[in-house]
């Protein structure tokens, strides 16, 4: 330190030019760090020690090179320092962090102050900078060690302060704060004396001198005054902090001891005014006792005898709780504690008078101490008796009418009475009889009861009676209709169940009627375990009540009578499916009834004799309305009230469609009918619109509009027939069939009438019963045209009925074979002609060159005999083509029923190997078998074509000397056959293919082979008419593996449903296995994505399950196409998946036009509005109302309900839109993105970020995934969002998923 | 021992080579009709060891001229073998139903015609 002054000295010693030599020798020598700086305020010099502080040259320093050690955090703001000091030419001080030339960053104290020539021409600045590194690292141990010390006090349950010398208070805890009221930033202005009771105050001060000079003085108390001005008692210890000998401050430590000195001076107060005052006591109205530690009375003054009854004389000695006969409102041990602990007790209780009447008084009980022993207690009594009474009686009305008010009937309105009157004025139990006038009876109504005598099975089946007219207590009050008071029951003959009353311990009992003016309607009676003398003020209570009782007797009975009517009328209102709104005359709407509540939003409470139900209209609709109604009647009728009721006024019938809004500003198409109402005496009183809900109406139009587009445009006759037979409907095609004019009446037309003879008693006696019995027939019928012309027809025929199971309607389907019995005909003669044709010239080349090749006509020279025998091998390969081709023909038209029969799939495998032993023994092939044990029902012969086929095939290809392992499994309801070779194996691209026709591997095969190229394809064939799959698989080089599925069961399809892709899905329904395989590969070339199924039954299921975009339908499969239409058209899920009906000529003759199926697919699936949305949210209960809501709009919502479920879920569903929630258990919405984002890449659906979490934009980012949208939980309705999903699934055009992916622009909302 | 063999067979070719196929490699004895009524004729007054008919005929087809060879007393007790181009099971079953004794296919290998036949026949080797 002493240099850098000296060194400071010896710079501002220096006059013109600072930095001379001597100077600068000086500066080297000093070990605190020096630098120069000029006008400009760039650094002209830096001394040694600066240097080797930073391991710099003074080259690199020089100017502001000194900035490039300085710590980047403190850099700025040295600068700041630096140059505004500068400018001001100001010193400086600051502390900041410079690098060593060890690359520690050290705290330096930098300084700087101006430089001045003698002439007073500023030259600059000179500064210097010292480590304080190390002092810095000490002051902050300090601190921590004071801040921890600072803590211990603060958190003290006791009062610490520090005052200095002055009395300034230093410091104060926050005990000590929150006692005296003041807060941290005021405790410093605080001075001693401030806080000090004025009464206090000079003992106070006098310690603190005795403190302050060092004395100890023990234990003090004194008293605070808090920042309110409240006294505060404290007790505690002082001392006094010397400095070097002097005191410095005074600390002290206080407990808070204000509640216990209170007691104490109260209690002393109260004694000496006690004894002072024992003279007027006596002359106190209140009554006031003493007893000692034993509860027995030392002291019973004058007011006390009035207020009991008792004498002083008769008093002492005795316990005032049995003298007393307190009834406690807390128990006994709660007052003593709190008479102890806190001095004294204040409350109200029940006594009892010498005489037996009850009196209230409120008590004060006083601890008596002598010498702090506990002495007794010192109890002042005020009766309060009439005041209590006044208000109970004030109560209990109040209670009584509330309880009768609140009452829905009789019975519970006096039962309510009887328990708020007993527990308000004292009763132990009561009951009540009702006067039943026909048949001259007191009938027992109810009974209230205290819960001890509850628990003693009171009332009883005794207790509960009946009596008549005079008969006991209640009877008599009947008879009389005077009030009477029994104070011992068991003394009166007239109470005939003193018994009972007795087992219960009831002893006083008083009976009051409940009277009208002319007759007694009922009676009341309350009972005591106490013997109670006559209460005059108690009885005028309670037959004030009974007037009050009566009325509500009169009222409710008058009620319930008519509201036998009215209950029914409610009923109707509200239970009715129709909103009734009506009005009195002028329009103000009088009755409002729950289903108008629930439709229109508005409560009846909002309306009724407030509105007019204008305001559920719509002005525009009223105002045509009007012009309509005032050319209609010749009158000018106002736009506005006189609308609705214009026509029903002129006694006109008035029903008609309007537009109702509801509050929410919703509008929805009613029926609405009005009505007149009339008073009593015919007037007209008001009005009464009745309104039935369109809306379902309308939908169910809408949707019935669409399936009967769907039924005009199909080329079946479809039709629907009452259940006597009488056709209700039939589409275009049925009319066109039965050569029907569009508009001809069907009235006239049964089920029968529409066949001719040959038919019709087929129909009646066979399909008709057999629909009624089973629900459906399927067959071949016949319709006659108009024209008498018969129109041969497959037909299913269905029988409907109602949940009851009422035969309600007939439906039926039919389809014209007439084609299809010609060009069956046709085509059995082609193909017998080709068959024919073919042959005989091939039977005789094949007949010549064989006898020439087998020398039956001399031997051949060698090259010719080589000729022939591969024209034989060609001719041989020829006729197989020829086979081949007819067989693949006849199959997949259809004309080659398979004949399934249930047959053992091991015995298959054996018997194709066996065929196959020789050829694979030529070409030197081990075939291996490994058969299963599995029944199926199959064709064998096709089957067993179908291994032969295969094995054929994989013993070509294997090279010799190489195995062909034919295995089998058993699955649930299937079997996997498997036939592996060891051959060259099949590339990737063409493993589908090869099932085609003519679709070899190489087009070398099919000569070096010797195969046709249509092998594969009639396996195929025969697999997919089994209902069965075919595939195969291999790697190039490793042989191949060829793969069929055939389920056990293998009259239906039970083809697995393909995982859901970004193709778009069809469902395919048709009883026939073939149609659907063949519809499978098409479509599935075509790009679908082909979920099929031959029962209609599991169509609905599979539609609801998989939501295809589309649904193929044959309505001729049995039993259920028709049906199935309905019911997909009624799911909220599927009703709008557009249906494609299949027409394919005839059932067993496939002739699918593919490119009009495809083109008529293709547009359905653009239409189709089904997305899917996957919605990720671990709160399950909310995840179920967006999933509700968003399925009430037919979107099908997919609930994963954690990040990694919804990775899977997103894998195997492909949704259109995601809507991701952030804060999840097991992954985060963040990890979610990033999943999806690496393995999904750009062809992501749109997402939505549905969370609670405030997200800051660099969040958002990492949460941008292709279009984007980002909502807050809190600031969004659940309808807006829902309308933000809705908007944006609309706006997805089908097709051009990509384009909606990509989407504009990303935006957020909130 | 020499079979006696009847052709009955419309296309004169593969009636010819049949005939070659039998004579001159097995060394029977075939006697040819063209047609069904031919047929008839020959089977009555030949009294053949067989008759191998074909079944796609004009006129009187095979199953025809079984018909008639069975109302024949005379003939009826001639094995009778049916040569079809006809491939569908279906077909072939139905022909067999029809009381011949055996089914050769067409086109047949002429080589083995002979044993063919044999086979049907459960005729020993020559």
């Amino acid at each position: 330190m002493a240099d850098i002054v000296e060194n400071r000295k010896a710079a501002a010693g220096q006059p013109a030019h600072a930095h001379d030599r001597r100077f600068r020798e000086l500066a080297d020598e000093a070990p605190s760090m020096i630098w120069l700086a000029g006008p400009d305020q760039l650094c002209t010099y830096y001394n040694r020690a600066w240097l080797e502080f930073t391991g710099h040259s003074l080259a690199e320093e020089l100017g502001a090179g000194w900035e490039v050690s300085v710590h980047p955090d403190d850099l700025e703001h040295l600068r700041r320092t630096y140059s505004g000091n500068f400018d001001k030419r100001e010193p400086y001080q600051y502390e900041y962090r410079r690098l060593r030339h060890d690359g520690e960053y050290r705290w330096l104290l930098g300084s700087g102050r101006p430089l001045y020539s003698p002439d007073g021409t500023f030259e600059g600045f000179i500064g210097s900078c010292v480590d304080i590194t190390e002092q810095k690292a000490a002051q902050q141990r300090v601190e921590e060690a004071e801040e921890k010390f600072r803590d211990l006090l603060e958190n003290a349950n006791d009062l610490i302060q520090s005052v200095d010398t002055q009395g300034h208070i230093l410091y104060a805890n926050r005990a000590w704060r929150e006692a005296l009221g003041y807060s941290e930033d005021e405790v410093p202005r605080l001075n001693l004396m401030q806080i000090i009771h004025p009464e206090s105050q000079a003992h106070c001060l006098e310690l603190f001198q005795r403190v302050l000079r060092g004395e100890n003085v023990g234990k003090i108390e004194a008293r605070f005054v808090t920042r309110t001005g409240a006294a505060l008692v404290v007790e505690g210890s002082v001392n006094c902090r010397m400095v070097e000998g002097k005191p410095h401050s005074t600390r002290a430590i206080f407990r808070d001891v204000t509640r216990r000195r209170l007691n104490e001076d109260m209690f002393a107060r109260q004694t000496s005014a006690l004894r002072e005052q024992a003279e007027l006591l006596d002359l106190a109205q209140d009554a006031i006792i003493a007893v000692d530690v034993d509860d027995k009375v030392t002291f019973w003054n004058r007011g006390a005898e009035r207020m009991y009854g008792w004498s002083a004389a008769e008093a002492h000695g005795q316990k005032s709780a049995e003298i007393l006969q307190a009834h406690l409102p807390v128990p006994q041990r709660v007052i003593d504690d709190t008479v102890w602990s806190e001095g004294r007790w204040i409350g109200e209780m029940v006594q009892v008078k010498r005489n037996g009447a009850r009196i209230v008084v409120e008590s004060q009980i006083v601890r008596k101490c002598d010498r702090s022993r506990p002495a007794g207690s010192l109890i002042i009594n005020t009766d309060v008796t009439k005041r209590r009474a006044a208000e109970a009686r004030l109560k209990v009305q109040y209670q009584v009418g509330q309880a009768l008010l609140q009452a829905t009937n009789v019975e519970h309105g006096l039962r309510e009475c009887l328990r708020v009157i007993c527990q308000t004025l004292y009763w132990d139990t009561a009951d009540a009889w009702e006067v039943d006038a026909e048949a001259g009876q007191l009938r027992w109504i109810g009974a209230w009861c205290e819960p001890q005598l509850a628990a003693q099975g009171h009332p009883g089946a005794d207790w509960k009676r009946d009596f008549s007219r005079g008969e006991g207590l209640p009877g008599t009050i009947w008879k009389s209709g005077i009030p009477r008071w029994l104070p011992e029951v068991g003394k009166s003959a007239e109470f005939l169940r003193a018994e009972e009353a007795e087992r219960l311990g009831l002893h006083t009992a008083f009976s009051m009627p409940i009277s009208l003016p002319d007759r007694v309607v009922g009676v009341l009676c309350f009972y005591s375990s106490r013997i109670l003398p006559p209460d005059d003020a108690m009885v005028s209570t309670l037959t004030g009540l009974g007037n009050q009782i009566s009325q509500f007797v009169l009222r409710k009975r008058s009620e319930q009578a008519l509201n036998r009517i009215t209950a029914l009328q409610q009923a109707i209102l509200d239970g009715a499916n129709y909103s009734i709104i009506s009005t009195d005359s002028q329009g103000i709407i009088r009755t409002y009834n729950a289903t108008a509540e629930r439709w229109l939003g508005y409560s009846a409470e909002e309306m009724i004799g407030k509105r007019s139900p204008e305001i559920i209209h719509d002005l525009r609709e009223v105002e045509a309305r009007a012009r309509e109604l005032s050319k209609e009647l010749g009158e000018e009728i106002h736009p506005g009230f006189e609308v609705f009721v214009a026509r029903a006024r002129r006694g006109l019938p008035y029903e008609r469609e309007w537009t109702y809004i509801a509050k929410d500003g919703s509008r929805f198409p009613v029926l609405l009918s009005i009505g007149i109402l009339r008073d009593p005496q015919g007037e007209l009183s008001g009005f009464m619109g009745t309104a039935i809900d369109l809306r379902a109406r309308k939908e169910a139009d809408e949707r019935n509009r669409r399936l009967t587009q769907i039924l005009e445009a199909t080329t079946d006759l479809v039709s629907i027939a009452d259940a006597s037979g009488r056709l209700i409907y039939l589409n275009r095609a049925g009319r066109e069939m039965l050569g029907l004019t569009p508009d001809a009446d069907l009235g006239s037309l049964t089920l029968r009438d529409m066949r001719p003879v040959t038919v019709a008693d087929k129909v009646v006696n066979q399909a008709i019963p057999a629909a009624i019995q089973t629900g459906a027939w399927s067959g071949e019928s016949a319709l006659l045209s108009r024209d008498g012309r018969e129109v041969p027809v497959s037909e299913v025929l269905l029988a409907h009925r109602s949940p009851e199971g009422d035969l309600q309607y007939f439906s039926t389907v039919a389809r014209d074979i007439t084609d299809r019995h010609e060009l069956e005909r046709l085509k059995d003669e082609f193909i017998s002609t080709v068959s024919h044709e073919l042959r005989t010239p091939l039977t005789s080349i094949r007949g010549s060159l064989g006898l020439l090749a087998g020398g039956a006509v001399g031997q051949m020279p060698e090259k010719g005999q080589r000729m022939l025998e591969i024209a034989v091998a060609n001719t041989d390969r020829l006729v197989r083509l020829i086979n081949d081709i007819l067989d693949i023909e006849r199959m997949e038209s259809g004309r080659v029923a398979m004949v399934k029969k249930p047959v053992s799939a091991g015995e298959l495998m054996w018997q194709a190997a066996e065929v196959m032993h020789s050829m694979a023994e030529k070409a030197g092939v081990k075939l291996e078998v490994q058969p299963v044990d599995a029944m199926m029902q199959a064709d064998p012969d096709r089957i067993l074509q179908t291994f032969t086929n295969l094995i054929s095939n994989a013993i070509k290809f294997s090279p010799r000397g190489g195995v062909v392992r034919f295995m089998a499994t058993e699955g649930r309801d299937n079997v996997l056959f498997r036939l592996a070779d060891q051959g060259r194996g099949i590339p990737e691209d063409k493993l589908e293919s090869i099932f085609g026709r003519f679709q070899q591997v190489d087009t070398s095969d099919a000569r070096e082979k010797g195969g046709t190229g249509l092998g594969l394809a009639i396996c195929r064939s025969i697999v997919e008419q089994h209902g069965g799959r075919i595939w195969a698989e291999s790697k190039t080089g490793e042989g191949s593996t060829f793969s069929v599925w055939i389920p056990m069961a293998a009259s239906e399809e039970t083809a697995p449903v393909p995982p859901r892709d970004e193709r778009p899905g069809v469902l395919v329904v048709d009883d026939e296995v073939k149609v659907l395989a063949h519809l499978r590969r098409v479509l599935e070339a075509k790009g679908f994505r082909v979920i099929s199924t031959t029962e209609g039954g599991r169509a609905a299921e599979l539609a609801r399950l998989h939501t295809p975009d589309a649904i193929l339908l044959d309505l001729m499969t049995p039993s259920s196409g028709w049906q199935l239409m309905m019911d997909l058209k009624q799911d909220p899920v599927t009703r709008n998946v557009p249906v494609v009906l299949l027409n394919i000529g005839a059932g067993e003759h496939v002739q699918i036009n593919d490119d009009d199926l495809l083109a008529s697919l293709q547009e359905a699936v653009k239409r189709s509005p089904q997305r899917r949305v996957l919605l990720v949210e671990d709160d399950s209960d909310l995840a179920r109302v967006v999933a509700e809501m968003l399925l009430q709009k037919g979107i099908p919502v997919m609930h994963a309900r954690s990040g990694r479920e919804a990775l899977e879920l997103y894998g195997r569903s492909r949704p259109d839109l995601v809507i991701l929630d952030i804060v999840m258990p097991d992954m985060d919405g963040f990890q979610v993105v990033e999943h999806l984002r690496e393995n999904h890449g750009n062809v992501t659906p749109p997402l939505f970020i549905y969370t609670n979490l405030e997200l800051d934009s660099a969040q958002r980012e990492r949460l941008r995934m292709g279009h984007t949208e980002f909502f807050t939980k809190s600031r969004i309705s659940l309808e807006q969002f829902e309308s933000r999903v809705l908007g944006l699934l609309e706006h997805m055009i089908p097709g051009n998923k990509e384009e909606a992916v990509r989407g504009d622009s990303t935006h957020s909302a909130h | 021992m020499t079979r006696r063999i009847l052709l009955i067979e419309d296309e004169d070719d593969i009636r010819e080579i049949a005939q070659v196929s039998l004579e001159s490699l097995a060394g029977w004895k075939a006697v040819c009709a063209h047609s069904g009524r031919e047929g008839l004729e020959l089977a009555r007054r030949e009294r053949p060891d067989a008759i191998l008919l074909d079944v796609m005929m004009p006129d009187m087809d095979g199953p025809a001229t079984l018909e008639h060879l069975a109302a024949d007393p005379d003939t009826r007790d001639i094995p009778v073998i049916f040569m079809t181009a006809k491939v569908q099971a279906s077909e072939r079953r139905k022909l067999s139903d029809l009381g011949v004794r055996g089914l050769i296919a067409k086109p047949f290998d002429p080589i083995k015609l002979a044993e063919e036949i044999s086979g049907l026949l459960g005729w020993g080797p020559k």
